[in-house]
């Protein structure tokens, strides 16, 4: 088993199994453009650098694609139907502990930047999950976003957006 | 949750897009009002989701969009850039286009037409059965080759296209034919067409080496594809064409 050593932006290294990162577009092109697949290159000895992920997110990222082992690989533009897109249940269990945190939200960057369409798609879908059936003020209570909104502007949104019930 | 504060507002555009697109139409509306960097995204995210839009060739033209009880208007006065972008990549349960076009609406019903995916059409439907998903109807022969063809193109399943006076031609009906044979789309084809298109692409697949005539039924059917294309006359004289993919 080839391990491929990682190195989050807190210089910490992470080794990880070859094969699971096809699954990272931009970790993918890395290793072909780096030769490291050649056997004559010595893979470990050639840390990846990964300087806008940090340890504790690529640590999350990595038990990501350990649990979506062998899952196809999305190649491409998405073209999902957005509104049949499910979030599976160890998924949903695996994002919900940070869900309105920070950290779910640097996993979904982090996603994102390495170009793991699978995860990408999953955690935006379930951030996405998050505002059904919520108004305005709802979300910005549950997110913490301030209302940056005059009552007058707030007015000009409601018209531009007429739908009548 | 005070910590999520800032990264919930710096979210990179093309996530935060990401984010929107998922959403059906009532939430994303709600979303947009929770402040201004979430209103813009709103605008400029396309994969807007109805239940209904309606195309009145009525007065210029206008658009109606239902989406559970809300529903929003577009008339000829609304800028072109801010429709396009209203319904860019957007899909629809049910399209319906009705009225007589002019340059101004078939202009709108073609912006329409280029980015919105639908899964049932109804053009001013005279004749409508239960049966139907698509359903054509229109004196004015608007329903043309080009057209007959990019429907089809954008459907799955079950279709019929109900279009007895239109200008579809055999050369149009092939096409078609070809699409269903490939099979991968499971497209379903039923055509209510001209007599003239339906004798001349009955002709046409009599002479053809590659077809089997079975003159009992009155199916085609392609020696290598093993598609079928099945001719007949309905009661009140109307001509119909119906093609199916192979059957596994």
């Amino acid at each position: 088993m080839v391990l491929i050593t990682l190195v989050s932006s807190d210089e910490q290294n992470f080794p990880v199994e070859r094969e699971l990162l096809k699954q990272s577009g931009t970790i993918e092109t890395l290793i072909v453009n780096m030769n490291l697949d050649d056997e004559d290159t010595d893979a470990a000895a050639m840390p990846i650098p990964l300087p806008n992920v940090k340890g504790d997110v690529l640590e999350k990222v990595i038990q990501w694609m350990e649990h979506h082992k062998g899952d196809p690989v999305k190649e491409g533009d998405n073209e999902d139907n957005n509104a049949e897109i499910v979030v599976p249940q160890w998924d949903d269990d695996f994002f919900k502990p940070a869900m309105y945190g920070s950290k779910h939200l640097e996993l979904t960057v982090a996603a994102s930047y390495l170009d793991i369409k699978n995860l990408l798609t999953l955690s935006c879908k379930a951030i996405s999950n998050t505002f059904k059936g919520k108004t305005g003020p709802q979300i910005r209570e549950e997110w913490g976003v301030p209302n940056e909104f005059t009552p007058e502007e707030e007015e000009a949104i409601r018209k531009e957006n007429e739908w009548s019930e | 949750m005070s910590q999520s504060t800032t990264s919930f507002l710096s979210l990179p555009s093309e996530i935060a897009m990401q984010i929107i697109e998922k959403l059906d139409q009532k939430d994303r509306m709600n979303l947009a009002s929770v402040n201004k960097r979430f209103f813009k995204l709103d605008m400029m995210t396309g994969h807007r989701r109805f239940d209904f839009v309606q195309f009145k060739a009525e007065n210029g033209g206008f658009i109606e969009v239902e989406s559970g009880t809300k529903h929003q208007k577009f008339n000829r006065f609304t800028m072109i850039d801010k429709f396009s972008t209203f319904f860019n990549k957007a899909t629809t349960k049910t399209l319906s286009i009705t009225g007589r076009l002019e340059v101004m609406s078939e202009r709108m019903l073609q912006i329409l037409m280029n980015n919105i995916e639908f899964d049932k059409l109804i053009i001013d439907v005279v004749n409508y059965k239960s049966h139907r998903i698509i359903a054509f109807f229109s004196d004015e022969s608007f329903i043309d080759d080009d057209l007959f063809i990019h429907l089809l193109s954008k459907t799955s399943g079950r279709t019929v296209i109900d279009c007895p006076n239109s200008t579809i031609t055999k050369a149009a009906l092939a096409t078609v034919f070809e699409i269903v044979s490939i099979g991968s789309t499971k497209k379903e084809v039923i055509s209510c067409v001209k007599e003239d298109g339906f004798l001349r692409y009955f002709q046409e697949l009599y002479y053809h080496p590659i077809y089997e005539y079975n003159p009992v039924d009155g199916v085609f059917t392609g020696i290598y594809s093993r598609a079928t294309a099945w001719f007949y006359k309905e009661d009140d004289d109307r001509m119909i064409i119906e093609m199916r993919p192979p059957q596994k």
